[in-house]
């Protein structure tokens, strides 16, 4: 049995039912229907399942996501200790930009597993950058007039423990 | 393809890639200064705020409540309120709380206080001094939602010389009085036991190790032996110190699980060993004399398959005309959950949050006596002048004293006073009152009697003059929080000693002091009101509750009261 997924540039994609289960949406209009109203609406073929939010290019990426973990649960808790494969951190990779889409995408595709690792992309490419060089990263323009930032120095002045360790 | 900004992205998003464990604190704080969009993001979400709190306050969430039982938000409001309260001093409630001893009882002098559970050991009125009861009492509780005190008492159909609980295990070890038949030397059986029941516990193995006194074949007499008793995970130290000189330290550690015995320390006199801790599952820290007399360390020692002394830290060189007897050491106690499940149910529900573990959230505090007068004919020291302080340091110093450098499994490695001494904080305590059975530090705080200071407090070295005896001024109630833990030391200070300090200038450094100058009342059943102050002791207790002991009410010989500020 396979699902015919189609992107935002109408492009369509044929995927497994492992496959596509990976993807919560997907899974509640194929499936979910079926529980509601008796019968599959998406089962069949020729129907396909319109994302309307995400590029070809981004859907043919989550899919190999959803590839590789169609046998595996991926971790879709996590705290600080815990590591993830490292398949995983080559396939996230460390372009902001596509990071950023994959979040998007995931978000909207309610993908947990993939919404965590993409968190957890954005934090390895934050992590330790200062706070101007963040905003260099991001193209964010920072809106602070220097009186609101001595007021938060003030506001965090226990924090100077963290971010100036003596 | 187009480029999406992470400014695009719905306020959900950020919050999630915020919020996620990924990224550490101080991330979180770098990325709350981007613009006033992450601001608000960082200042308004519940989540973020909670750790943040949590990790300001050295606690850490309790994830075996499930967040549907209690939301996080719900958790942050306490833990709010919890710390408005005590960053104040200001206490939610003041009460006084009368330990029910059964009728024919009177308390005895052994007590513990652990986890907000009041345990005080008691015995017959017209029986001889030995315990034979313990009345527990488990004190009411903000963050545990205890209201009302409730107490027990637990008949040990034995006589005991002291004991130690730990509710987190609902153990009870006591070591037991037995009658000495000479000429065999003395023995002291130890039990394991329920705090709930007074039975003996159902995950020990053994009901009872022995420990007999080595190479001893004279009469021991009652109080001749001070016990120290620590409980660490399935580990159990005893610390047999005797009160009189000349006679040998014992220092025995068992696994109270298996009932496997793990290691003897023998202190032959000169030598002692005045107290010890556990600084994790394998280490503890032992406040030790060797020879020559007057030299004490601290040693740490490993306690794995061969146990053997990898560090040792070394008290100042001493100049003419200083002495410094042997330290008392104080920890924050180890707390470890035991390795694999227990039958035994802890015996208070548990915490929303709980102290840090981590040994650089738990404070150990050392109290040095400095001590200075002359040396008569090399022999006797006349003491002219005696200066108290105590000193702070987490466990992680002792564990790691110096990062990169790697402990000798042969020979222990000595750790100068130069070195170590810098990195721990200091405090003047001459005027305090000891009382050497209570603990002050728990976790990163440091609880005491003091007289208010107001402005800088002139610091005097114990090398200068002796102080002038004062009158003891009006005490009030000083709250001390430790900076947080440091971040790792950089490689440039490894091993790279620092430059030795030739004179000793005690620099106490917190992150903030609070005084209280409220003595804290209550109001009695007879209208009478009972202040902290009247207390003889005064204790911390978890994070929530500073506790007077021993308030006694007038006329009333036999009873028992607490007082009890709950924060």
């Amino acid at each position: 049995m396979s699902i015919t997924l189609i992107s935002k540039e109408g492009a369509q994609f044929l995927v497994s039912k492992p496959v596509a289960d990976r993807i919560g949406v997907v899974r509640d209009c194929a499936y979910g229907a079926d529980f509601w109203l008796g019968y599959a609406v998406a089962t069949d073929d020729s129907m396909g399942i319109t994302l309307a939010n995400v590029t070809s290019s981004i859907l043919s990426k989550i899919l190999v996501w959803c590839e590789h973990y169609k046998d595996m649960e991926p971790l879709v808790d996590g705290d600080s200790n815990m590591e993830f494969p490292e398949w995983d951190m080559a396939y996230i990779g460390h372009d902001m930009n596509q990071i950023l889409f994959v979040l998007e995408a995931a978000d909207y595709l309610h993908i947990p597993g993939l919404l965590l690792l993409a968190c957890k992309g954005i934090a390895d490419v934050l992590d330790g950058r200062n706070p101007r060089g963040i905003c260099d990263l991001l193209g964010i323009v920072m809106d602070f007039s220097h009186r609101q930032e001595v007021d938060m120095d003030k506001e965090n002045g226990y924090w100077r423990w963290f971010l100036h360790p003596t | 393809m187009t480029r999406v900004t992470i400014e695009n992205l719905p306020n959900e998003l950020l919050v999630h890639i915020l919020g996620t464990d990924f990224l550490n604190v101080r991330d979180i704080l770098r990325c709350s200064r981007i613009n006033s969009r992450f601001h608000s993001i960082v200042s308004s979400t519940v989540e973020i705020q909670y750790r943040l709190l949590l990790l300001q306050s050295t606690l850490v969430n309790n994830d075996a409540i499930s967040s549907e039982l209690l939301p996080l938000s719900q958790r942050f409001k306490m833990l709010r309120a919890h710390r408005a309260a005590i960053d104040r001093l200001d206490p939610t409630r003041c009460l006084q709380i009368p330990v029910g001893i059964p009728v024919g009882y009177v308390p005895g002098p052994t007590y513990e206080l652990v986890d907000g559970i009041y345990a005080r050991g008691i015995h017959n009125w017209y029986d001889s001094f030995f315990t034979r009861a313990i009345t527990f009492v488990i004190l009411p509780s903000v963050v545990l939602n205890i209201e009302e005190a409730e107490g027990w008492t637990v008949d040990l159909g034995m006589t005991i010389h002291d004991f130690a609980i730990e509710p987190l295990m609902d153990l009870l070890v006591v070591v037991e009085a037995l009658p000495q038949h000479l000429p065999a030397p003395p023995v002291f059986p130890i039990h394991f036991m329920t705090m709930r029941e007074g039975r003996p516990h159902p995950d020990a193995r053994l009901e009872s190790v022995e420990f007999t006194v080595p190479g001893t074949a004279h009469m021991v007499e009652h109080g001749e032996y001070l016990f120290i008793i620590n409980v660490c995970g399935d580990l159990v130290g005893v610390l047999f110190r005797p009160r009189v000189l000349g006679i040998a330290h014992h220092l025995a550690i068992w696994n109270w699980r298996t009932g496997q015995h793990i290691w003897t320390y023998n202190a032959p006199p000169p030598m002692c060993i005045d107290s010890f801790a556990f600084l994790d599952i394998r280490h503890i820290l032992l406040a030790a004399s060797h020879e020559p007399l007057s030299e004490f360390t601290f040693d740490v020692v490993r306690i794995d398959e061969e146990p053997f002394v990898e560090f040792c830290f070394h008290p100042p060189e001493l100049s003419m005309g200083l002495n410094i007897p042997t330290p008392i050491l104080r920890s924050s106690p180890c707390r470890v959950p035991p390795t694999g499940r227990l039958i035994a149910k802890p015996v208070l529900p548990p915490p929303p949050f709980y102290s840090d573990p981590a040994p650089e959230c738990r404070i150990f505090s050392l109290s040095l006596l400095f001590e200075y007068g002359q040396w008569l004919q090399m022999r006797a020291f006349r003491v002219q002048g005696r200066r108290r302080y105590t000193l702070f340091a987490p466990a992680s110093l002792f564990l790691n004293p110096a990062p990169g450098l790697i402990p000798s499994t042969v020979s222990a490695t000595h750790i100068p006073w130069s070195w170590w001494a810098p990195r721990t904080r200091w405090l003047e305590c001459s005027t305090d009152p000891t009382n050497t059975h209570v603990c002050y530090t728990f976790g990163t705080r440091h609880v005491r009697w003091a007289a208010p200071t107001r402005g800088a407090e002139a610091q005097s070295s114990p090398f200068g003059p002796s102080p002038t005896p004062s009158l003891p001024p009006s005490r009030c109630v000083q709250l001390l929080t430790f900076p947080p833990p440091s971040l790792p030391v950089p490689p440039s200070e490894y091993v790279a000693l620092a430059p030795p300090i030739t004179s000793f200038q005690p620099m106490p450094v917190f992150a903030e002091q609070v005084d209280s100058e409220l003595p804290y009342t209550v109001q009695t059943a007879g209208d009478i009101e009972v202040g902290l102050e009247e207390c003889e002791g005064l204790c911390v207790d978890g994070f929530e509750r500073i506790i007077g002991l021993e308030a006694r009410d007038e006329g009333d010989e036999e009873a028992l009261t607490l007082t009890v500020c709950v924060f």
